[in-house]
């Protein structure tokens, strides 16, 4: 490899270079975000479950409290509370972990829509960002931004349903934490009095820890195979009800990759050729005075594997600036489709708007290098063929 | 010297047919070390062909040429160039410089590939560059250059490799008459300084005078 003639003949036709150099940035571009993109949409899914730490949520289905009236504490529209029976049941699974369990309710109060989440569950306590988490039955924590938006503070009263709370704590929901958001926290034993005065050990909440997390979907048969009426959210619920569209595309991701790196290595092939096509004269000059097959070789691949490397290094820059935008970007990730009131407030829903992780995928990176040598190696050998048909008095017969 | 070590190249009943037309027939010759050896003919009458053949850029058909004992008609490709590149220097009618390096990248050229040292090349060039009166024009671009001024860059890079024979394939055809006769005095010059072989082709008559020896071709036959 000579620098001066490689310096030379890299700028001679800058144009045709700086095409080749972006088609293969653009398919590396594409291959790499593409399944990054993937990736990150599949680990932001599984954010609900994993920052609860459990990895299954249960709730009981609706049973006919749809059309009871719109008015004081009442449980959601699509929860009912477990029986002892159902409890008990699944707390036999040896593949459980951990029970965690959560009163879930709805307070209309005058047209205002708010809600309560009673429990003792260790992770939601330890969202609160101020304050402390309420123990005794006389104190709530409020979420964050619900305290915001009403201007309430630590030490301030708060009523429902006619009993005055006092604030102790503000609780900051983590990222995809919806399956555990709420406007107001408290203690479970709170929560199920404000229910009803003789709620002892209502629940329509609980979060199962498992032993193992890859027997959560068998798990989850298990218990719907007892108790079918159960809605039971897992990281792969979450994935087909969320992300259909997402778990379609990562099915085909290797094709659509594939694909692409095979479109920008026909397009590098289809410039190298034009380029070795106007060069021919050179080459036949070059073979002229001199120059052996091998260096002429080497000469135009190492040209033709610095273009592939430029390309495959512009293209992870695109990539890394796609990536940089898009975790700005908040993505919608439904747990379940959670039927809410009219009155529901915005921000409520808000919660479940999150960004998408912006991580390297040192991996793809690999994989991209990878693809670029073997565009490098492929076109330099289809090249190399037709440089070794150029024979110098051919050419010079020409001129 | 013996009769037999003054020949530095020759060639011995070689034949080129190119498609389906015998273009050199059963041609033989001697030439002589340091000798201003002029190749004469009319168009089409297989003069640069021979001359291809002579400078091992085409191999012949049949027969041999002999370059300081070793047949180079049975040479490989790869040692048909690196010989090219250690005994031979070439000059075209079309001075067939590379349009995208400067001047003296051009004389470079030949022994890019095996040099370490650029920078010594690089004053090597120069050397030469000065030698024949273009190191002026060093860092310009062939589309820079004269006509004259080209073939003098395309002469310094003949030189470089220090070769035994120079090869010139119609040097003056590209040039008005007064530089032509600069860039014959040139050759005459380093046939006279540095005993350089010079094996040319023209259809001119006035160099035709300035020879050592001539040879006549004709339909690919020596004529005398």
């Amino acid at each position: 490899m000579n620098t001066i003639f490689l310096k030379a003949e890299f700028f001679r036709n800058i144009s045709s270079r700086i095409y080749s150099i972006l088609f293969l940035a653009l398919a590396i571009c594409f291959f790499v975000s593409f399944n990054t993109f993937i990736d990150g949409y599949f680990q932001t899914a599984l954010l609900p479950l994993k920052n609860i730490d459990a990895h299954l949520v249960i709730k009981k289905s609706m049973s006919n409290n749809l059309t009871t009236e719109m008015k004081g504490i009442r449980l959601p529209f699509s929860n009912d509370i477990f029986s002892e029976n159902e409890i008990s049941t699944i707390k036999k699974f040896s593949l459980i972990h951990e029970i965690n369990s959560a009163l879930l309710l709805w307070d209309m109060d005058q047209g205002k829509f708010r809600t309560i989440l009673g429990t003792n569950f260790n992770k939601i306590k330890s969202w609160i960002s101020t304050g402390k988490y309420p123990y005794s039955e006389s104190e709530i924590a409020l979420e964050k931004h619900f305290a915001k938006f009403y201007q309430l503070k630590i030490g301030d009263s708060f009523k429902i349903n006619g009993k005055i709370f006092s604030i102790t704590g503000l609780i900051e929901i983590k990222e995809g934490g919806q399956l555990a958001a709420a406007n107001i926290y408290m203690p479970l034993n709170t929560a199920q009095k404000l229910f009803s005065s003789d709620a002892i050990n209502t629940q329509n909440l609980l979060y199962l820890k498992l032993n193992q997390n890859e027997k959560a979907e068998m798990l989850k048969d298990d218990i719907l195979k007892i108790f079918p009426y159960l809605k039971i959210t897992s990281s792969d619920s979450i994935l087909e009800s969320s992300v259909g569209m997402i778990v379609i595309a990562k099915k085909f991701s290797f094709f659509i990759s594939t694909l692409t790196l095979l479109f920008a290595f026909a397009i590098i092939i289809k410039t190298m050729m034009f380029s070795i096509h106007e060069r021919t004269h050179d080459i036949g000059i070059l073979k002229a005075i001199g120059w052996t097959n091998n260096e002429v070789k080497s000469q135009i691949f190492t040209e033709t594997f610095i273009t592939a490397l430029t390309g495959c290094f512009v293209g992870i820059i695109f990539n890394l600036i796609i990536l940089y935008i898009l975790s700005f970007i908040p993505i919608n990730i439904q747990d379940t489709s959670e039927i809410l009131p009219s009155s529901a407030s915005s921000f409520v829903v808000e919660k479940n708007g999150m960004t998408l992780p912006f991580t390297i995928k040192w991996k793809l990176y690999l994989y991209a290098f990878i693809a670029t040598i073997m565009i490098g190696v492929i076109t330099g050998k289809i090249i190399i063929q037709k440089i070794l048909k150029i024979k110098p008095s051919e050419v010079l017969r020409r001129i | 010297m013996n009769e037999n070590n003054k020949y530095i190249l020759e060639a011995e009943n070689i034949n080129k047919h190119f498609e389906g037309l015998h273009i050199i027939k059963d041609v033989s010759l001697k030439i002589k070390s340091g000798e201003f050896v002029v190749i004469h003919g009319k168009s089409g009458s297989g003069k640069t062909t021979l001359l291809s053949l002579l400078s091992g850029l085409e191999k012949a058909d049949t027969g041999s040429i002999i370059l300081n004992k070793n047949n180079i008609n049975n040479q490989t490709e790869e040692e048909l160039a690196k010989t090219r590149r250690q005994q031979f220097g070439f000059v075209f009618q079309s001075f067939n410089l590379l349009s995208n390096l400067t001047a003296i990248e051009n004389v470079m050229l030949p022994l890019l590939p095996i040099t370490k040292d650029i920078s010594n090349l690089k004053n090597s060039s120069l050397d030469i560059m000065k030698y024949i009166g273009i190191d002026h024009r060093k860092d310009h671009l062939p589309s820079k250059l004269s006509g004259g001024e080209k073939q003098r860059v395309a002469i310094s890079r003949a030189l470089i490799n220090n070769p035994q024979i120079l090869f010139a394939d119609e040097p003056t055809g590209n040039l008005d008459s007064t530089t032509g006769k600069a860039v014959i005095d040139l050759f005459l010059r380093l046939k006279n300084e540095r005993k350089l072989t010079i094996i040319l082709v023209t259809h001119d008559q006035e160099i035709v005078k300035l020879a050592d020896s001539v040879i006549e071709i004709k339909d690919g036959e020596i004529v005398c």
